[in-house]
């Protein structure tokens, strides 16, 4: 395994946790009312733990440390990143409406929340998409 | 003129025609009616981009060579540069609302897919825009 993967195994397990926390919060707090705050708290910890351990690892040892396939590989989480982003664009876009309807409106203080969930949404679809490509098991 | 080139001054010639042809008929139909429906037809322009890989078909022979490595870097470059434009103005839009409305106001739900359909347009164009740039004004040993 190497650095990229351990980067991106690291920060979609965080993230994934995250995910699952806030989930867990907003069920918690719909179902039994009670204050998804401590779990929003953890949901952030483990955000920032994957971040913090991605940063830990080291460059791999040796004068070559990538060659052409890792940079097809990050070219390609790229795309699949950039891909998954406007379809959350999209999805975004038309839950509103589905939601409220189309004579509602939205606060326009909701919108920089849709840049943070499209960036997380990039994050985690290049880190998914990078392992992916490289495959359960070594390659070389 | 590459087919990459012909692609991109198609895609441009047919989003400039749709922006063009939809503003003219809602601005009409509001000066007439004072309210205006008929944008959404117009819009229906578009679906010509999706018609590009019949327009401009790859050679069928097996000599005739679509693409080369420069080809496929500018077209790379094109896409990256497409998503950063895409990303500032997709930044852009949403606190530029903030601060033309004001915080306390609300926007129509109908705005946010405009919004995607604005994008998805921008970036289609900056696309085109980057490859037309990257090959320059004139040919470089291009085939037809």
């Amino acid at each position: 395994m190497n650095r990229e993967q351990k980067r991106a195994l690291a920060i979609v397990i965080g993230m994934s946790l995250a995910f699952v926390l806030c989930v867990a919060a907003f069920v918690i707090h719909r179902l039994a009312d009670a204050s998804p705050k401590p779990l929003l708290i953890l949901a952030s910890v483990a955000l920032g733990t994957g971040v913090i351990v991605s940063f830990r690892f080291k460059p791999d040892e040796g004068a070559v440390t990538s060659d052409e396939r890792d940079k097809l590989i990050t070219k390609n989480a790229n795309l699949a990143g950039f891909g998954a982003v406007y379809l959350f664009i999209i999805l975004a876009s038309f839950a509103p409406i589905g939601i409220l309807g189309e004579k509602a409106s939205i606060p326009v203080t909701s919108l920089p929340f849709l840049l943070v969930g499209a960036g997380l949404c990039q994050a985690f679809a290049f880190f998914v998409a990078i392992l992916v490509q490289y495959g359960r098991r070594g390659q070389g | 003129m590459n087919r990459y080139q012909k692609v991109a001054w198609f895609n441009l010639i047919v989003i400039a025609t749709t922006i063009i042809v939809t503003t003219t008929a809602i601005a009409v139909e509001f000066h007439m009616r004072g309210y205006s429906t008929v944008g959404a037809f117009f819009v229906g322009i578009l679906v010509l981009l999706k018609f590009t890989p019949y327009l401009f078909k790859k050679p069928e022979s097996r000599s005739g060579v679509v693409s080369d490595e420069r080809d496929d870097l500018i077209a790379a470059r094109a896409v990256t540069y497409a998503w950063a434009a895409f990303w500032w103005l997709f930044v852009g839009s949403c606190f530029l609302l903030w601060f033309i409305i004001g915080p306390q106001n609300s926007v129509p739900t109908i705005a946010l897919p405009l919004m995607a359909l604005g994008g998805g347009l921008f970036h289609k164009v900056a696309c085109s825009v980057a490859i037309l740039a990257q090959y320059g004004r004139t040919g470089k040993g291009e085939q037809p």
